[in-house]
């Protein structure tokens, strides 16, 4: 662990950086002299190695930013949650985002919490674009495979997805390169199985390079698998959260732990992803499940409307009870 | 030593080696009469699929001195009642290749050298028809016979070199006809009525008088390019140097005829006989130098640990198995081409992990829920989309985003006769049900097999986790103990 001074000044220091990006985002750039003799006055070691890369090189030559993409590569998309959005001004787009389920039984509310971010960036690519997934092998044994119908009711194509299945950790990771270099696809899934020692800050900081110069952004979605190093930007630690249905289950809630951040703070936030709008927001407060116990409430929507000449629902005519068997 | 083959319930001599045949044993002798004849005999069971492979590889081998090469040259003269010993003939057409190697009789003795020193004894005959070059080599002493002068050298050679079955060798050896000359100036009609029209047709064919097809064992390359060598190559970067500028002529003679390649396969002869394969296959037709070397080494890399060189190679090839048109293309300025990336990527990933591993998802027009969705590989899906759903505002996914592969048995409690389960014990793991939504009634498909009806429910415990359960089974109508199932996860 750091020292209590060596922390704060690490955290002097994201929010110098955090400004220097901002700045670069806006085509100028302000070199703060002052924080650059800072950052070259801490020993290497003290300071984190995200921090080293985000502080862009031109910025110390105080000249203005050659390349004209920064602005466009840098995007980050709201997530609708104006909590979160305000504390990571959003997803970032050209980077990658490490999700880990909390525990075990929680890997399919983290692949859930992968594909909304995944559904985020499609969205904003256009609903062409094609999307990767590469897992392991192990990783749709233990926890299933993708699914499209599901896909599809979860607001995403699951016709533009390219899913490579790879039998150990090496090829997937083999495999993720690829696909984030490729730039043919506006999100990469990249899911290995366990604790894998390949699986090292080296193989992270690898894929965080790709994503960077290949402007593709991947999710790092570590099913099953102690959370190892991490170069991404973010790492969100996933658990399932009771939703707000009633009786019945509803839209996925995600209780998301916000672990690591190299844009601003970390915090954890109850999140709920709108398959129908394709967007997070903070559920509301829950309505108290009546009775004890889940009695069978019939199906809602789409399901029940069995006939095929008339609307699922009929319009204007107010809620619909469900019929009750007992 | 002999190897022995099992023939209705009878272990019999299937092949027998010189020193065998010395001692008055032969192919087809009971197991038991050749112990009673010589008692220290060497007795080793015969292994026909390892004899097929080790012909296939020596015939794959034997393309180094042309494309054709094939097995199975048709009838041998094997009793069918019990077919040892089989057929050990390969068949090279050397038409048009032979000066490559200094003439046919040069060829034919570098491949004896060669094979000689793999301890395997070889005769080869050489001549214009393969039932000639048969008779020759399998019943001759071998050597080349110039056209025409089938005639004379076949006449003295026994009845079995014409390739005819066992019965009618016997059959026509009853009547005096035991060589082949016998057969040239006889009647023929007489001939055909009492044997048949094999013995005919075959002497025909082998004096070329009658056509005769033969399908070499692999498809012959539409382009090729080789390199030889005095000394020979091991040094992995070596063989992919050579394969690179081999690939860079093929590409010329791409670009040339107007077509792509669509798979690609890297040959390295070792010096010891031993020839490995590298196959990689393009999603499109492509001509690319570049684009082919690289899928072709990541192919190599991917094989890299069980890629053993021996004493080196040397000869390597690069063939295009398959090509097909491909036009010119414009190229485009307004940004990568999707299409183009994307099956780049596939054709690199495959190339490295498997083609069949890289998939898409396609819509299956079926309400069991685990075939409405089908992975194929990449390379051969077309694109199609899904039905669109249609949802409602509000509404949760009705579908789960993870399927299982196989449904996974739960041990469940539930309320009969058709309530959601209570409580469910999963992968060890205890679940209280704290809400649940069904039961959405799926029954098996009646035009295929009865399969029980599974009542599926939403389910979420009280921890939030949201499960797709099924009932298999209804209550009293199909089974009186229904069992549980968790098919797929929720987010």
């Amino acid at each position: 662990m750091l020292a209590s001074e060596s922390t704060d000044r690490i955290a002097m220091l994201r929010r110098q950086v955090a400004q220097l990006e901002r700045a670069r985002g806006r085509g100028e750039v302000r070199a703060d002299p002052e924080a650059v003799e800072e950052l070259a006055g801490v020993p290497v070691h003290d300071i984190a190695p995200a921090a080293i890369r985000a502080a862009p090189t031109s910025a110390f030559r105080g000249g203005r930013v050659a390349n004209a993409w920064a602005g466009a590569e840098t995007t980050a998309l709201p997530f609708g949650h104006p909590e979160v959005d305000a504390a990571t001004g959003g997803l970032k787009r050209g980077a990658l985002h490490d999700v880990s389920p909390a525990g075990a039984p929680d890997m399919a509310s983290a692949t859930g919490f992968a594909l909304a971010c995944a559904g985020l960036l499609l969205r904003a690519a256009g609903r062409d674009s094609l999307w990767l997934w590469v897992r392991a092998e192990m990783a749709g044994r233990e926890a299933g495979e993708p699914y499209g119908p599901g896909l599809a009711a979860f607001g995403l194509d699951p016709s533009r997805l390219v899913a490579v299945t790879a039998g150990d950790t090496a090829d997937v990771l083999r495999a993720a390169e690829e696909g984030l270099a490729a730039r043919a696809f506006g999100a990469v899934l990249i899911e290995p199985f366990g604790d894998d020692r390949r699986l090292d800050l080296t193989a992270c900081r690898r894929l965080s390079l790709i994503a960077d110069g290949g402007r593709a952004t991947g999710i790092l979605l570590r099913t099953g698998g102690i959370p190892g190093p991490t170069s991404a930007v973010t790492r969100w630690r996933i658990s399932a959260a009771p939703s707000n249905g009633g009786r019945q289950p509803g839209n996925p809630v995600f209780a998301a732990d916000l672990a690591r951040n190299r844009f601003g703070p970390v915090g954890a936030w109850m999140m709920e992803w709108r398959t129908d709008e394709q967007s997070f927001r903070a559920p509301r407060a829950r309505p108290k499940a009546e009775g004890a116990g889940p009695l069978a409430v019939p199906l809602s929507g789409r399901l029940a409307a069995a006939s095929g000449d008339r609307p699922s629902r009929p319009p204007g005519s107010g809620a619909v009870v469900p019929f009750r068997s007992r | 030593m002999v190897l022995t083959a099992k023939h209705r319930s009878a272990v019999r001599l299937a092949h027998v080696d010189g020193q065998a045949v010395r001692l008055g044993l032969q192919p087809g002798l009971g197991l038991a009469d050749a112990r009673a004849r010589v008692p220290g005999l060497d007795v080793r069971a015969a292994d026909p699929e390892a004899d097929a492979a080790f012909l296939d590889r020596l015939c794959d081998w034997a393309q180094r001195y042309t494309p054709l090469a094939g097995r199975r040259i048709g009838t041998s003269s094997v009793d069918p009642e019990f077919p040892y010993p089989e057929d050990f003939t390969l068949v090279l057409d050397i038409a048009g290749c032979a000066h490559l190697f200094g003439g046919e009789e040069a060829l034919a003795a570098d491949m004896a050298r060669r094979l000689e020193r793999q301890d395997l004894t070889v005769s080869i005959g050489i001549a214009s028809t393969i039932g000639a070059a048969h008779a020759l080599a399998a019943f001759g002493r071998g050597g080349r016979l110039q056209a025409g002068e089938e005639r004379r050298a076949l006449a003295g050679l026994p009845m079995a070199a014409l390739r005819l079955d066992a019965t009618t060798v016997d059959a026509l050896a009853r009547v005096g006809l035991k060589r082949i000359g016998d057969l040239m100036d006889g009647p023929r009609a007489p001939l055909t009525a009492r044997f048949g029209r094999a013995p005919l047709i075959q002497l025909d064919r082998a004096l070329g008088l009658a056509d005769e097809a033969f399908s070499p064992r692999l498809p012959v390359a539409p382009y090729c390019a080789e390199r030889r060598f005095f000394e020979p190559i091991a040094r992995e970067e070596d063989v992919r140097a050579v394969a690179l500028s081999l690939i860079g002529a093929l590409a010329e003679r791409l670009e040339a005829a107007g077509e792509g390649a669509l798979h690609l396969r890297l040959s390295l002869w070792r010096v010891d006989g031993a020839l490995a394969h590298v196959e990689a296959g393009l999603s499109r037709p492509s001509r690319e130098a570049t684009v082919m070397q690289d899928i072709l080494c990541r192919r190599l890399d991917s094989l890299a640990e069980d890629f053993d060189a021996g004493y080196g190679f040397d000869c390597v090839t690069v063939a295009v198995t398959e090509a097909s048109r491909r036009d010119a293309e414009v190229l485009s300025l307004a940004g990568p081409d999707t299409a183009l990336e994307l099956t780049r990527f596939v054709d690199r990933v495959g190339a490295r992990i498997g083609r069949g591993r890289v998939r898409r998802l396609k819509f299956y027009a079926s309400h069991i829920p685990e075939r409405a969705s089908r992975a194929v590989p990449a390379h051969v899906a077309e694109e199609a989309s899904f039905p669109a759903t249609d949802v409602l505002a509000g509404d949760p996914p009705e579908r789960p985003i993870r399927l299982f592969a196989q449904p996974e048995l739960v041990e469940a409690m539930a309320s009969v006769p058709d309530g959601p389960p209570l409580r469910f014990r999963w992968r060890r793991v205890t679940h209280e049900v704290k809400r649940a939504e069904g039961p959405e009634r799926i029954a098996g498909e009646w035009w295929r097999q009865e399969a029980p009806t599974r009542d599926y429910f939403r389910v979420e415990d009280a921890e939030g986790r949201r499960f797709w359960m099924f009932r298999e089974g209804l209550f009293q109508v199909e089974t009186n103990h229904p069992r549980w199932f968790v098919h797929g996860l929720f987010a």
